[in-house]
């Protein structure tokens, strides 16, 4: 890879592997998308470990963790710990709750921003001062990226509404099942019940995911036409799926199986760490729990990165460069040097 | 005029009884029982297109009071279903199941009643038919009605009365109905009150909070029915006949079976039941299972011994039964499960309250629509109800199917008035089936669903912000002009499922169904007592909480107060003495001290009609003497300082001074033990009894020596089911670190998904 190639240029292979590849390699940019979650969640975790280390105290015996005995409270909350402390965790997660809320929106903003750093990253070139270039970019295209955020609410409000409310009740439950309002208890089998909700919930998880897409596709449009309007980006977006939907979902598509692949091994994992806590776990299994999910959730920052470089090496085959008038038409010179005037009305000037 | 006139007057002399002379009264005529008897026999035509039921009943009733009864009240169930403004309706808000009733409904019109003497002389009672409402006076509902007899039925003396009726079958939102072919048709006759020796014919409406009362019988029944149910009817008892006449089903049932009504049970009487109850639907799955006592005798040898101990070898004499499972082809996967909850309560309630008599019980699984008949217990054959992706440690059908089993004997057997102390028998039947479930089951594993299907775990904290504000930041409901519904993100099961990650954020979950009896009471400990009429609770989470889980808890804190022998041989007295019999809170109370040995009359008193609470706790204050600091006068009356005893020591080797408090706040006190341990092995073992606590709410234990306490334990076996709050029932030296960090992470994992997920959205 020399200097100054792009990384989406010199990245060969599938694209899906190669986004993988080439996120994975960004170490300093994914462990930043993978801590600011982790920094945030913290502000939300510490006051439960207070909590906790206040109410166990004295009262619960140090190691006391064999499963279903009256005094675990290591591996599961036990019945009566749930019980007496029952409104205390309800007021505590009603706490967190609202303080949650709050990061998710400061989580999504800094999703705007670092959709703009990776486009960044991945738009220049291959190698060196990636945090720089990261936080370049996302700073550069962060108001546009606000935009494409508010495009994909209205349009994910959309999707929920059709799929969740009036329209799918209308048409699909009653219309095709039988089930007006979609009252699922008409059917004659519980068995029929469920796969109709199998289908209503699959197709909106499926329309959740495609208006993803569609607002990594606008950004990274967005990005490479270094254009304003996220709308007529929007529409250009939904228009290039439509011709070349295989060539722009696929990566997509593969990249969210490889994550959902690595989910579930690492959840696995992770289960049965949680599970192995009744066998009198300590400190080390705690931490392995802790280190687990860490790895499963860095590996979900890189798979975020991948959809961008995806997203870029597919557009710069298929989105054609934006028209523009070309500036210098009227000039004689070139960008950088001195600029001659060809009429009276020019003035001589030296362009900085 | 005059039926206002008298229902005020009958309500007012019912409460007055009760109100006013509970005990000494309401002992003294219970304790002549209602042993009244009353035989059915039943005819039934159903129209398969309109599910119109037209009936035909002749009841024989025979007075075992003391008094002449000129009178006969019965209940009309259906007509609770009638419309809204029946008294049923009208307490729930019409809603059933949380379900809006606003179609479907059913109703019983009765066309004709006779009484026939003994020469077959008819008299037509019509003319004096009248509908009551002895609890509220509701003039819209239909649920009760009279007739005045020809003349008075003299002590001993019987009468026989003959019923015609039509029925409309409800679609079904609770207990009995249809939806589409099947058909569950429960109390739905008109059903005789109870007469109860002084108080009068006891028949209330049919309330939100009520269930059923009625007096020990046989029943013989026919039924005519489309032919597509041939093969697919059952009922209690036992179908001795099915055949096709003339295009038409026709299924002969007798309740008990003929065979049943032939023997003498465990305890030398002729079993009876106090209703029937039957069901139908072409694509029922019957398949049936023999209960062999003696496989479960060998799998819990432990139970039994100790059964063997308390009551004799007499305890362990079960008798095999003919278990049906009906369900629908997609769940008959399950009928197993079925079979072995069924057989569980079978053995368990057999080994402690005495045997089931029936040779035969039903187990119908409602299908898919019709989960508002599910979990119902009627004589001889109840409802219980599934659903797909379910394992035994989720408890699903298994809790439900081991309760209403169970109400075999707490309702079946002991025929207690559901209408004024439900908690007789919902409660004992709670108490018996988290009993059992723990025996065969372990403890029940939480799931959490996302679309039908379950998965391990609950999540620690719920993170959907309440409010606008909060709905506002989840992207849950952004506010809009015209009302437009703008929710990016509503809840949907697999876009949830990914959201929150199961796997990586949830906490498994494991209760015990004891403590899990004891967490439904502290829901609604202080609202009403225990020994409160059904439908006069302040609302339903107080009727249920007191009826069901309360009651669980208060009769497995008297184990603990009596002991686990005496206890078990109280309500063994207890369900002998009033097996086929209906008896009050206070025949409960006295026979089960008879049957104990012991006088917990207080306890009685104190627990199930009071809301009185307590909550024991522990403290402890401990440290190492400190040396003489300061002058202290001698004999030639200077003050001096003293030498220290021993330069060498210093303060690691002063004496410990332990102080241990307890305390008790409420006003409930029962005896508590306390046991103490140290750190060179010894272990004080004490109780603080219930006089000590009634003297004074606290008490102070000092200790000095070179032992630490290591720890103190406030009822160390966690027996006090009724302690408001047992995590301060405990002290312990040592302190664990790892817990918090523990339940930190948890915590941190599952808002860093969160904040991973939702941020997706920005990009």
């Amino acid at each position: 890879m020399s200097h100054g190639e792009t990384e989406a240029e010199v990245v060969r292979g599938p694209v899906f592997l190669a986004a993988l590849r080439a996120a994975a390699a960004r170490v300093p940019v994914w462990l930043l998308c993978w801590l600011v979650p982790l920094l945030l969640a913290a502000a939300v975790a510490a006051p439960w470990v207070d909590w906790f280390a206040e109410t166990a105290a004295n009262r619960y015996e140090p190691g006391d963790s064999e499963a279903g005995a009256s005094g675990e409270v290591l591996a599961t909350l036990r019945e009566s710990f749930r019980a007496d402390h029952g409104a205390a965790m309800d007021a505590l997660g009603a706490r967190s709750a609202q303080v949650a809320a709050v990061l998710g929106l400061v989580a999504m903003l800094f999703g705007a921003f670092s959709a703009g750093g990776w486009l960044q990253v991945f738009l220049e070139r291959a190698s060196g001062h990636s945090v720089r270039r990261f936080l370049w970019g996302g700073s550069r295209y962060f108001w546009r990226f606000v935009r494409v955020w508010l495009l994909t609410l209205l349009l994910l409000a959309a999707v929920s509404w059709i799929v969740l409310s009036w329209p799918w009740n209308t048409l699909v439950a009653g219309m095709l099942f039988g089930a007006p309002g979609g009252e699922t208890e008409v059917f004659t089998s519980e068995r029929t019940a469920v796969l109709y909700g199998w289908l209503q919930t699959g197709v909106h998880a499926l329309l959740f995911a495609l208006v993803l897409a569609w607002g990594d596709f606008t950004r990274t449009r967005m990005a490479l036409q270094d254009s304003s309007s996220a709308l007529l980006a929007g529409l250009g977006t939904v228009i290039l799926i439509l011709v070349h939907p295989v060539r722009t979902l696929r990566p997509m598509l593969l990249i969210l199986i490889v994550e959902a692949l690595v989910l579930w091994g690492a959840g696995s994992v992770s289960w049965g760490l949680n599970a192995g806590l009744g066998d009198g776990g300590g400190w080390g299994a705690v931490f392995s729990l802790f280190l687990v999910g860490q790895l499963a959730l860095a590996a979900r920052a890189i798979c975020r990165g991948a959809r961008y470089h995806a997203a870029v090496r597919v557009s710069r085959r298929v989105v054609p460069p934006l028209s523009r008038p070309d500036p210098w038409a009227s000039r004689v010179g070139g960008p950088g040097g001195p600029q001659y005037p060809i009429d009276e009305s020019d003035d001589y000037g030296v362009s900085l | 005029m005059d039926l206002v006139v008298l229902t005020s007057c009958r309500k007012g002399v019912c409460k007055g009884l009760f109100a006013l002379a509970s005990g000494l009264l309401a002992a003294s005529l219970s304790a002549q029982g209602s042993e009244n008897r009353v035989d059915y026999v039943l005819s039934a035509q159903l129209d398969g297109e309109t599910k119109v039921l037209t009936g035909q009943a002749s009841v024989s009733w025979t007075n075992r009071s003391n008094d002449e009864v000129a009178d006969a009240w019965f209940h009309l169930y259906w007509n609770a279903f009638a419309n809204n403004r029946s008294t049923h309706l009208t307490e729930s808000k019409g809603m059933l199941r949380d379900h809006e009733i606003e179609e479907g409904w059913g109703w019983s019109r009765v066309t004709s009643v006779a009484a026939v003497d003994a020469s077959g002389t008819r008299v037509d009672l019509m003319p004096t038919f009248r509908y009551r409402r002895p609890d509220d006076g509701n003039e819209e509902d239909r649920t009760v009605f009279s007739v005045d007899l020809p003349a008075a039925v003299a002590p001993g003396a019987s009468f026989t009365l003959e019923l015609e009726w039509e029925s409309q079958i409800p679609r079904v939102r609770r207990r009995a109905g249809y939806k589409d072919d099947f058909l569950l048709a429960a109390h739905w006759f008109p059903k005789l009150g109870v007469y109860e020796n002084g108080r009068g014919w006891n028949c209330h409406q049919f309330h939100m909070n009520t269930e059923f009362f009625s007096d020990y019988g046989t029943y013989d029944v026919e039924l005519d029915l489309p032919p597509e149910y041939h093969g697919k009817v059952f009922g209690s008892g036992r179908l001795e006949s099915e055949t096709i006449k003339l295009g038409r089903n026709i299924a002969r049932f007798f309740a008990p079976s003929k065979l049943d009504r032939g023997r003498s049970d465990a305890f030398g009487e002729a079993p009876v039941v106090h209703g029937f109850t039957w069901t139908a639907d072409p694509r029922f799955v019957a398949k049936t299972t023999t209960f062999e006592p003696s496989a479960w005798i060998d799998r819990f040898p432990d139970e039994v011994a100790f059964a063997r101990e308390h009551l004799g070898d007499e305890a362990i004499e079960l008798r095999r039964v003919d278990v049906t499972t009906l369900m629908h082809p997609e769940r008959s996967d399950q009928a197993e499960r079925h079979f072995e909850a069924t057989s569980a309560a079978l053995f368990f309630y057999g080994l402690w309250f005495g045997e089931y008599p029936y040779e035969h019980i039903t187990v119908i699984d409602p299908p898919w629509g019709g989960r508002a008949a599910g979990g119902m217990e009627y004589p001889t054959l109840f409802t219980s109800g599934t659903r797909l992706f379910t394992t035994e440690d989720m408890y699903q059908p298994e809790s439900v199917t081991v309760h209403e089993a169970g109400h075999q004997f707490w309702y079946g057997l002991v025929g207690n008035n559901e209408f004024e102390a439900a908690w007789l028998d919902e409660g004992f039947n709670s108490y018996t089936d988290s009993e059992v479930l723990w025996r065969v089951y372990g403890p029940r594993r939480g799931t959490t669903t996302y679309a039908a299907v379950p998965v391990d775990g609950v999540p620690l904290a719920s993170l959907d912000a309440d409010g606008k504000m909060g709905q506002l930041l989840s992207l849950r409901e952004i506010p809009a002009p015209f009302g437009l519904p703008v929710r990016p993100v509503q809840s949907s099961g697999l876009l949830d499922w990914w959201r929150d990650q199961p796997a990586f954020t949830f906490v498994r979950s494991w209760s015990d169904p004891r403590w899990n009896d004891r967490t439904r009471y502290l829901g609604d400990a202080g609202s009403d007592p225990i020994d409160t009429w059904a439908f006069e609770h302040v609302d339903r989470p107080s009727y249920g909480a007191n009826s069901y889980p309360r009651t669980a808890v208060a009769l497995r804190t008297l184990q603990h107060v009596v002991g686990d022998g005496p206890f078990l041989r109280g309500m063994r007295h207890f369900a002998e003495e009033w097996r086929y019999r209906h008896p009050y809170p206070d025949d409960f109370f006295r026979t089960f001290q008879e049957g104990a040995g012991v006088d917990c009359a207080w306890y009685f008193e104190e627990v199930f009609r009071t809301t009185h609470r307590g909550d024991w706790q522990v403290e402890v204050d401990q440290r190492r003497s400190p040396g003489d600091l300061g002058l202290f006068q001698g004999e030639g009356g200077e003050f001096l300082e003293r030498p220290a005893l021993d330069d060498e020591g210093g303060d690691d080797d002063a004496p410990w001074q332990v102080e241990v408090t307890l305390r008790r706040d409420g006003a409930l006190s029962l005896p508590i033990p306390l046991r103490l341990t140290f750190d060179d092995g010894t272990v004080h073992e004490l109780v603080w009894t219930r006089e000590e606590q009634l003297e004074r709410a606290w008490k102070r234990l000092s200790f000095e020596g070179d032992a630490k306490l290591i720890s103190a334990q406030l009822d160390p076996n966690r027996r006090v089911f009724l302690d408001a709050d047992v995590s301060n029932n405990a002290w312990y030296d040592a302190v664990d670190p790892v817990t918090p960090w523990r339940w930190g992470e948890r915590v941190l994992a599952q808002v860093q998904t969160y904040l991973h997920w939702i941020g997706g959205l920005g990009g």
